[in-house]
């Protein structure tokens, strides 16, 4: 056996054993979390797929619309896979190397193309398969929505997302090899975009439109153009394969060494860490965060300037952290609202997104850590400081959700057959599995006060604090009832707004009171 | 440890103007210098000095902005390089969910030994960390890392052995095992380079070099009086 096979016998070993000793470093409740969200996942898809047609109604002018658009619908696909591709691979993706296998393997007499092939090869697989996965659940639904019209059948849409994923990763490989810079991947993604939608509206056949489509050729028309995307997607893979070999240790070591940081301090749950790390990745690790662009005015007593503070956070988000969290409240209402509506366990679904959600709107938080001046000078051994700035999140989350559900109520007709017990099911369930959860969190490993071991006193004091907001969210919503604002809302709508709601305030609470202790420690 | 190269020369390490720059600033500046087989060297500097991104360029995860690195002959991070190259950095990094012994197997089969238990335990022994032997290093404090994977470093079969503060988080123990492991390695042909700041380190060195801002500044006899310098 000669050295390099030797070389590659050993890497296997090392995934094997690696494997064998996974229920050893994940705890058994760290499993059953994880095997819930993915159950709960699952059952949100299962759930909306058999419900869909309630939601969206299909008539026959959409319809021809719709296909009259599919191509340029396709082809902005195609070139967002390849701006966020090309983005991503200038900021060191896509390919990740652990630091230990940096050190271990890496540094070994490895044949290094060889090795970066393999990973490259697997990463193309992997995501192949889930997109052709990702696409025939899309195609399905689809297909569903048009009561059985072939105009998306499954099968076209499992080429459009194997494309997409294609493109999105050979452009990475390229756009990592080529430095190439964001911000003009974007511009050119953008005009792309904007020349391909002026094509389409300007011209009943555009050339350039027909390139994106490939669903097209399902339906029988325009296959020889409907082939050139997908074999331009093979090319980049092909071209990426073929250039990996160019690929140099720094920019997977750096990348590697923040990888690494980051799971160390979420292991510790260590918040600035965490956040700073998490920024570092996103800009690449090349350079390091410029100061955040949130203005303070230093002249203002520190305890106002939190709240200000949190008001400036939510204007400075990402994008995607809005569409997350709208996504993530959107699931949350609607199980909840099934539930009510038909009596059912859809609301079970909800509880994972229903914490998620909370989660997403107390990070806030952590922004504090670009004002570490100030953030001393707050009287974090209270908590006063957490309370306050999570008050805004807070009251965001009760108007978003209430938001949500009028939207959700208005599109959908649904009508409640039973109120109290689904809700009081879920509340309870709610309390008691998220509860737990940070009661064992919080214990963990740490020495700390008693009070600090009963994360519920402290989530309950906070949900005193909130019950205002609630009571006045549900005010409002009466209101608007008894005015017949919303002529078709009956009243049990206005409590199951109000307690979902309440619901999402939950999650809040306890992170709040989780969050508190670790910074807490952590300074 | 390998048997001496077939292409043997004196130096084993050849350092010539290299310069590395991040972010507009300049961490390596036209540094020079060589490393002899059989010998120990000790690079010392304040911190930021740039002994650690020099350590990487030797090992080639850094690559320079110019100049030559040359391991026997074999361009800094080559195949060729890697492979008579053993090296622990100053922060341990370990696979969660491999244990101990798992750890330094992997690492000297890698390097193309086999059979190397009876090896592998005398490293334990020595480091005195036998019992952590069938231990996930989940939980481990920093001195337990350190010694694995300075136990891992020398595991390996190597003809050029590179540390980066080796010392940190040693016990006593830690410190004379590894004091011992160094001299057994220059014996035996090897040529070390140790980033460092311990006096005791620089006692048994051959050659000290001394980093500052980037600049090479002193190149000699070891003189403790110049560590901090």
């Amino acid at each position: 056996m000669n050295f390099e096979t030797t070389v590659r016998s050993v890497a296997k070993e090392i995934n094997s054993a690696r494997r064998a000793h996974f229920f050893d470093v994940n705890d058994k409740l760290t499993v059953v979390v994880k095997g819930y969200f993915i159950v709960a996942i699952v059952g949100i898809i299962v759930d909306l797929i058999t419900n869909s047609s309630v939601l969206i109604k299909i008539d026959k002018p959409f319809t021809s619309s719709f296909i009259r658009y599919i191509p340029t619908i396709t082809l902005l696909i195609y070139t967002a896979a390849l701006s966020v591709g090309l983005s991503a691979g200038a900021k060191g993706g896509p390919i990740t190397v652990f630091r230990s296998e940096m050190r271990l393997v890496f540094l070994s007499g490895t044949d290094h193309p060889e090795l970066l092939r393999r990973k490259y090869l697997k990463l193309v697989f992997l995501r192949s398969y889930v997109s052709i996965l990702v696409g025939i659940v899309i195609g399905a639904l689809l297909y569903h929505l048009n009561n059985g019209y072939k105009l998306l059948p499954a099968v076209a849409m499992a080429i459009i997302a194997f494309t997409a994923s294609n493109i999105y990763i050979g452009a990475s490989i390229v756009g990592n090899l080529t430095r190439i810079r964001p911000e003009f991947v974007y511009l050119v993604s953008i005009a792309a975009a904007i020349g391909t939608y002026l094509f389409t509206v300007t011209s009943n056949v555009s050339a350039i439109a027909n390139l994106g489509g490939v669903s097209l050729f399902a339906v029988g028309r325009y296959p020889s153009e409907a082939l050139v995307i997908p074999i331009f997607a093979l090319a980049t893979v092909a071209a990426g394969f073929l250039l990996v070999a160019r690929f140099e240790l720094e920019p997977i070591e750096r990348r590697s060494e923040l990888i690494s940081k980051l799971r160390f301090a979420v292991a510790l749950r260590d918040i600035r860490g965490v956040i700073s790390l998490s920024r570092a990745l996103g800009d690449g690790g090349y350079t390091p965060r410029r100061l955040p662009q949130i203005l303070m005015n230093l002249t203002m007593r520190p305890r106002r300037s939190a709240t200000y503070l949190s008001f400036s956070n939510f204007y400075n988000w990402r994008l995607r952290r809005y569409i997350r969290l709208v996504l993530t409240v959107t699931i949350s209402v609607y199980a909840i609202d099934l539930s009510i509506a038909r009596a059912t366990v859809d609301g079970l679904i909800a509880l994972p997104f229903v914490v998620l959600a909370g989660l997403e709107m107390s990070d806030t938080v952590g922004s504090l850590v670009d004002h570490p001046n100030q953030f001393i000078n707050y009287p974090v051994e209270d908590g006063w400081l957490l309370s306050r700035s999570l008050l805004f999140p807070a009251v965001a989350l009760v108007v978003l959700s209430s938001v949500v559900n009028l939207i959700i109520f208005a599109a959908t007709n649904m009508v409640a057959v039973e109120v109290s017990a689904p809700i009081i099911a879920v509340m309870a369930i709610s309390a008691t599995f998220a509860g737990g959860f940070a009661h064992y969190r919080g214990s963990k490993g740490s020495s700390v006060s008693m009070i600090s071991m009963v994360p519920e006193a402290a989530a309950f004091a906070y949900l005193v604090d909130a019950l205002p907001v609630i009571f006045a969210n549900s005010w409002i919503i009466a209101v608007i009832n008894t005015k017949n604002a919303i002529a078709h809302l009956q009243v049990p709508y206005s409590e199951a707004i109000s307690t979902s709601s309440f619901l999402l305030v939950v999650p809040l609470a306890i992170w709040a009171y989780i969050s508190n202790g670790r910074v807490v420690r952590a300074e | 440890m390998a048997n001496d190269s077939k292409k043997s020369t004196s130096s084993a390490i050849t350092v010539t103007d290299v310069v590395k720059k991040y972010d507009g600033g300049t961490i390596l500046d036209k540094v020079s210098f060589k490393v002899s087989q059989g010998s120990i060297t000790v690079l010392v500097g304040s911190n930021g000095a740039g002994k650690s991104t020099l350590i990487k360029a030797i090992c080639g995860l850094v690559k320079p902005d110019s100049g030559n690195i040359l391991l026997f002959g074999a361009k800094a991070g080559s195949r060729e390089a890697r492979i008579v190259t053993s090296v622990a950095f100053d922060e341990p990094s370990l696979y969660a969910d491999l244990t101990v012994f798992e750890h330094l197997t992997f690492s000297a089969r890698l390097s193309g030994i086999e059979d190397s238990e009876e090896r592998l335990n005398e490293l334990l022994e020595k480091f005195e960390i036998s019992y952590l032997s069938e231990r996930l290093p989940r939980g481990f404090s920093r001195g337990q890392r350190q010694k694995v994977a300075l136990s891992m470093a020398l595991a390996r079969s190597f003809k050029i052995l590179l540390l980066d503060e080796p010392y940190v988080g040693l016990d006593s123990a830690g410190k004379t095992a590894l004091v011992e492991l160094l001299k057994e390695a220059r014996a035996q042909k090897v040529a070390v380079l140790i980033a460092t700041h311990s006096p005791e380190l620089v006692a048994i060195a051959d050659q000290m070099i001394t980093l500052t801002n980037g600049k090479v500044t002193y190149t000699g006899e070891p003189k403790i009086d110049r560590i901090e310098r």
